[in-house]
């Protein structure tokens, strides 16, 4: 039965059917309804878990941390400022190994001040060791939260589900929300030990020296690039049981593309409408979505895009100094290849700009027309 | 996936780590001489026995004192109490109450002292029944010898029935104490004087032979009008008070000291209306007597004047009517043991029935063997002379002349007997039971040996001040004045069992670790261990001193 | 009583071989706490002396289990775990949260705040040394004015907050001072703190040789001196009630800062500010005080 509701809306659905036990959450903007909807459940004797209203993001992330260390289910929600100012405790999650699932509702970094969707405030924490996945649309986010409980209580990394603010945070979409049964089959109430051994007492994550670090900080990136298979096994088994999976990334019109355009997020719909317009008018485009972006599935992007010529990578952010972070880590990702495409960066979309399909079909068409790269270029208006 | 090694886990104990290394420094506990025991001439054990009284075990703590003093009953009343003079709670609000506390251990406890079996077994006399001749008598017993006690007098007790009035130590509760002896089979034999000869001869029959007759013989003034009627010298006649001389209107005790003001305080009950005036040379303020005495004395009425000397005594018909005095003053040596009186200007005459003379006694010399030198004799500590076999004990031997000096001369001379028949060295042995500085020696120390350190004394704490609440001293009541002078009634209560244990409870029992833990919570490093002796671990002590301070009774220290 | 008997407990939740320094009067306070805390239980400890006494891996000198959370997070984390305890049904094991002064006063307000307005249900534990002393003696706003630090070498400018007036605006079922030369009474109170629900806040003042500039067996008297001048009045907050425990002998405050070296330049006006200063206070505390002790009784 698929219900009218926003990618927020969904998110919450998500987290209630997960059967979360503890969130602990700071109101922002496009993050609240997340917190409102999960606070009304909880009022109503709906959520089954217990709300803790605190005073920062900073606090929200902490309280999360210490209570996933007892081996509870927890999850969170932010945006913008408030996922910076809990930076230092994503590496502290991340470091401590915990399977928390934070709701990121993406939105421009001040300063400037300004609300809309951007994606630099979560691809800022790309080196704090968290999985993330950059959701299209509300069902989406419904179905990866569910799927990042699974992946993070397997790999004991933290998880963010990322969803634009107001595309698809505040827009309505029909969504399908599955049974609780199902759900839960596929997702077991309570599959982590209490961390805190009373038998035999020990002092957990206190210092190391550097040799000891070092040896950490190595096991921890082994274990983040295993868990690729993970995250691809889950999708596929929720294919399975739900009939929707979503892969790491998704080619549309790769097999006889010249020109690839690579998107993540809501502007992959826009751009999926462009690239069949285009197609329409007899330019052979293809569409890479990236859904995964930590780990970056560098192997499956240099596979999907063997033969191509020319890349096109739309960033809604910015990392000043260099460029596009999409672009970046994609580049960096095809580097081992023999031939390599051309690869473009198109900054668009910052600060929640409209990237309506009319931009999509300008940056396509300047991208078949080049041959040679050139610093990031900016689109902000058609 | 295998939690534990995702994180640091750390499981592995510190108490690997022997951070005792750190420093040479480690604290130790180790138990000394408390200052009033040090002050105390019989060493009485008074931390130990204030550690049962506070708990409410008076039998137990008897039996502590009991060790060190045979007679707390007596002490407990009549004690000038040098102990309560350096007790260190004085330096934060007032000594503990002693001499209250013993008073009440001695009414309270129960027990009776243990008769040794001694090896030796010796026979030894002691003549006379004082308090040094019953100590000399108890320690002997309870090493196991059989003792006998000559005394002249009809009862036992000597200065202590004779001497003291029942006012300051009733005669029930001096009977009390004699009868504890007798647990030890001493025997005792009164209504016999002996003298000199007959002295001497009880060394064919005794192994030893202690003389602890006292000084009975009274000083003379050696003025005009000594031999009147109506002129009566201090000890004497507080054994038998006289009432030869009918309703006198004005008594005057010549003399400033304790003996003094027992005599004024007889003659205030015996005679209630009659004007009663203590005169010393000494100024007011600087008599020798105990000051309680003279605020008692001057409660019940008795007037105190200092500063005049008798010159003669005026007589009419062969009676006492007035006694001509000088304005003098007095210099005082404690040191070097003189005394001088300085003439000054200016002569009274005071009207006066009676007069009782109460400048000190000397030994009776006539009754001692010749050999001993008159006016001072040369003994050992113990109490040994030159004739072989007659040891001495007492106020033949103390220039102090107090009751508690008396039990101490007691204990060392039996030591000294006792020593001397196993045929060893008491110099040496009563060295090693010597307690701090003073004249005593420990008993118990000598019977089973002791873990504490007799020659250090425990100083006070100055954490102590802050430490603890401030907790007044109970000082018992007293009989009213106006009572007083009508009976011959006990004037000072004693302490209930209560309060006993409370006023115990103030004591810090210097020198005695009484496991308050103190230095065991304040241990950053868990270093002290609980124990009978407590200690402390080399492992973990890193010296830093905590406990030392923390210690209110001066038993940790560091090295 | 005189100190005389203290109830005897075997149990140690602090172990020895840690690295304190030697006098350290916070390792004192943290054994007398986590040994009337008992066990089970769960400790947090935070950047500062504290996790350093905790010790680095592999070893671990803390008796229960134990986790090093960050600097300004001791209350929300502490708060965490008792809340992943309440649900896994084991809400009755104490969670104990160690934090020094900055982590009370400076970096860890907010989160302190927080957590006491949500009354979580934990125990946080003050341990105020009044500078940042693990990291080498930086002032902290509970550094008290005109010490010397390394950062305020000319003695500090600032005030010390009154944390306790700061906890009692937040109406949290209890919280107490306490001092380490009072081990019994510091010790019921945590078993008293233990047997209550919601958030409790226990401060202690812990003197540091190293910082303070004293010798290392000074901590006991300054402890002492601490409360008998007034500068930490002994006392409970029981739902907003200000009980006194115990009436100070009002020793001048002199006695208390002539026998620290941090305190060595001190002119003789500063002195008499500073008296004048824990009068008022005190006088303030007073007027404040809902109970005080009849006698003296601190035992």
């Amino acid at each position: 039965m698929k219900e009218l509701m926003t990618g927020n809306e969904a998110i919450a659905h998500g987290v209630r059917l997960s059967r979360v036990q503890l969130v602990a959450a700071y109101p922002i903007t496009p993050q609240t309804p997340i917190y409102e909807k999960l606070s009304q459940w909880e009022s109503e004797g709906k959520l089954g878990g217990v709300m803790v209203r605190v005073e920062s993001e900073h606090t929200a992330m902490a309280t999360c941390i210490a209570a996933s260390l007892t081996g509870v289910r927890v999850f969170t929600a932010s945006s913008s400022q408030g996922i910076a100012l809990m930076h230092e405790m994503l590496h502290f999650a991340s470091g401590n190994r915990v399977p928390i699932v934070m709701g990121c509702v993406n939105r421009a970094l001040a300063v400037p001040w300004a609300f809309g969707s951007d994606q630099t405030d979560t691809l800022a924490q790309r080196d704090t060791g968290w999985i993330q996945f950059y959701c299209e649309d509300n069902q989406e986010a419904l179905d990866t939260v569910i799927q990042a409980f699974r992946v993070s209580e397997t790999v004991c990394f933290p998880s963010m589900v990322i969803i634009d603010g107001f595309y698809t945070s505040h827009f309505m979409e029909p969504v399908e929300i599955p049974p609780q049964e199902a759900v839960d089959e596929f997702l077991p109430p309570l599959p982590m030990p209490n961390r805190f051994d009373f038998s035999v007492p020990a002092f957990l994550s206190n210092v190391v020296g550097p040799l000891d670090y070092f040896r950490f900080r190595q096991r921890s990136f082994s274990d983040m690039a295993h868990s690729m298979e993970v995250i691809k096994r889950v999708d596929e088994e929720f294919g399975r049981t739900f009939g929707r999976s979503y892969g790491v990334l998704e080619g549309v019109h790769l097999e006889d593309a010249e020109a690839v355009l690579i998107t993540s997020g809501a502007i992959t719909g826009t751009a999926r409408v462009a690239v069949e317009e285009l197609r329409g008018e007899g330019f052979r485009m293809g569409l890479l979505k990236i859904r995964l972006f930590r780990p970056f599935p560098a192997k499956e992007v240099c596979r999907l895009l063997e033969g191509k010529r020319k890349v096109g990578v739309i960033d809604r952010n910015i990392s000043i100094g260099q460029g596009g972070i999409f672009c970046q880590e994609l580049k960096a990702a095809l580097y081992p290849m023999a031939t390599r495409p051309l690869v473009q960066n198109y900054i668009a979309g910052l600060g929640g700009l409209d990237v309506p399909v009319e931009l999509i079909k300008e940056v396509a068409r300047d991208l078949m027309g080049r041959d040679r790269e050139e610093g990031p270029i900016w689109m902000a208006e058609p | 996936m295998e939690l534990e090694a995702l994180i640091p886990v750390s499981r592995i104990s510190t108490e690997g780590f022997r951070t005792g290394q750190w420093s040479p420094r480690k604290a130790y506990h180790s138990e000394k001489v408390s200052p009033c025991r040090e002050a105390c001439p019989a060493g009485s054990d008074i931390p130990e026995f204030m550690c049962f009284a506070a708990e409410g075990r008076f039998d137990e703590a008897l039996k502590e004192i009991l060790h060190e003093n045979p007679l707390p009953g007596v002490c407990g009343r009549v004690c000038p109490h040098p102990c309560q003079d350096h007790c260190n709670r004085s330096n934060l609000e007032g000594a503990v109450q002693i001499r209250e506390v013993e008073r009440a251990v001695a009414e309270y406890g129960r027990g009776l002292p243990q008769r040794g079996e001694g090896k030796v077994g010796g026979r030894i006399a002691v003549v006379g029944s004082g308090p040094a001749g019953l100590s000399a008598a108890y320690f002997l017993g309870r090493l196991g010898h059989r003792v006998t006690v000559f005394e002249r007098q009809k009862e036992l007790g000597g200065v202590l029935r004779y001497g003291i009035p029942e006012y300051r130590l009733p005669k029930g509760v001096l009977q009390k104490e004699i009868e504890r002896l007798k647990a030890l089979e001493i025997d005792f034999v009164t209504s016999t004087p002996l003298h000199r000869e007959t002295i001497l001869s009880l060394r064919q029959d005794f192994d030893a032979v202690i003389l602890a007759t006292g000084a009975w013989s009274p000083r003379r003034l050696g003025i005009r009008g000594e031999e009147l009627q109506g002129v009566f010298y201090g000890l004497p006649w507080l054994s038998s008070p006289s009432t030869a001389t009918t309703d006198p209107r004005r008594i005057v005790v010549i003399g400033g000291g304790d003996v003094a003001v027992d005599v004024a305080r007889v003659s205030r009950r015996l005679y209630p209306e009659a004007r009663i005036v203590m005169v010393a040379p000494e100024r007011e303020g600087e008599f020798p007597a105990i000051p309680e005495g003279l605020l008692e004395a001057a409660e019940e009425g008795i007037e105190i004047e200092g500063g005049w000397r008798p010159l003669e005594f005026l007589g009419e018909g062969g009676r006492l009517k007035g006694i001509r005095f000088r304005r003098c003053e007095v210099h005082r040596d404690p040191d070097a043991g003189t005394y001088r009186i300085t003439d000054l200007e200016g002569e009274r005459i005071e009207e006066a029935q009676m007069v009782i003379v109460s400048i000190g006694q000397v030994p009776e010399w006539e009754v001692l063997p010749q050999g001993l030198k008159q006016g001072h004799i040369e003994t050992t500590p113990w109490g040994e002379t030159a004739i072989k076999g007659l040891f001495l004990a007492g106020d033949l031997v103390n220039r102090k002349a107090a009751v508690v000096e008396a039990i101490s001369s007691g204990k060392r001379t039996a030591l000294g007997v006792h020593l001397r028949l196993l045929g060893d060295d008491p110099q040496k042995v009563l060295s090693e039971v010597k307690i701090g500085g003073g004249r005593a020696v420990s008993f118990k120390a000598f019977l089973k040996g002791t873990s504490k350190r007799l020659d250090r004394i425990a100083e006070f704490s100055e954490v102590s001040r802050y430490l603890f609440p401030e907790c007044p001293p109970i000082r018992p009541g007293k009989l009213d004045p106006g009572e007083r002078k009508f009976s011959f009634r006990e004037v000072k209560f004693g302490l209930g069992k209560e309060e006993a244990s409370h006023e115990a409870g103030r004591c810090f029992n210097c020198g005695k670790c009484t496991g308050c833990d103190l230095c065991f919570f304040l241990c950053p490093d868990l270093a002290i261990l609980k124990g009978d002796p407590y200690s402390v671990n080399p492992d973990y002590c890193k010296g830093c001193g905590i406990c030392v301070e923390a210690c209110p009774r001066d038993v940790v220290e560091m090295r | 009583m005189d100190g005389r008997t203290l109830k005897q407990r075997e149990y140690e939740g602090l172990r020895p071989g840690h690295y304190a320094c030697p006098g350290c009067g916070m390792a004192i306070a943290m054994r007398l706490v986590l040994k009337a805390l008992g066990s089970p239980a769960v400790v947090v400890s935070i950047p500062g002396c504290n996790a350093i006494i905790g010790n680095t891996y592999p070893y671990s000198a803390f008796n229960v289990p134990a986790f090093h959370s960050a600097f300004e997070i001791a209350a929300p984390t502490a708060a965490g775990i008792a809340r992943g305890l309440e649900i896994r049904g084991q809400g009755d094991i104490p969670v104990v949260a160690f934090a020094g002064d900055g982590g009370t006063f400076d970096i860890g307000l907010q989160s302190l705040s927080g957590a006491a307005d949500r009354n979580e249900n934990i125990l946080y534990v003050c341990l105020d040394n009044e500078a940042y002393m693990n990291t080498g003696i930086q002032s902290s706003s509970a550094t008290p004015p005109f010490a010397w630090t390394m950062t305020t070498p000319s003695g500090r400018t600032g005030r010390k907050k009154r944390i306790m007036e700061i906890i009692l605006a937040h109406r949290i079922p209890y919280a107490a001072t306490a001092s380490i030369a009072f081990p019994e009474d510091l010790m019921r109170k945590v078993i008293r703190a233990r047997n209550i629900k919601g958030m409790r806040f226990i401060y202690i003042l812990t003197p540091c040789p190293t910082g303070w500039r004293t010798p290392e067996d000074a901590t006991l008297r300054l402890s002492l001196l601490a409360v008998h001048c007034k500068v930490l009045p002994i006392l409970e907050i029981v739902e907003g009630r200000i009980r006194l425990n115990m009436m100070p002998k009002n020793i001048p405050v002199s006695e208390y800062l002539k026998a620290q070296g941090r305190y060595r330049h001190l002119k003789e006006e500063e002195m008499e500010a500073i008296q004048r200063e824990v009068d008022e206070d005190w006088n303030r505390l007073l007027k404040l005080t809902e109970e005080s002790p009849k006698g003296q009784s601190l035992s």
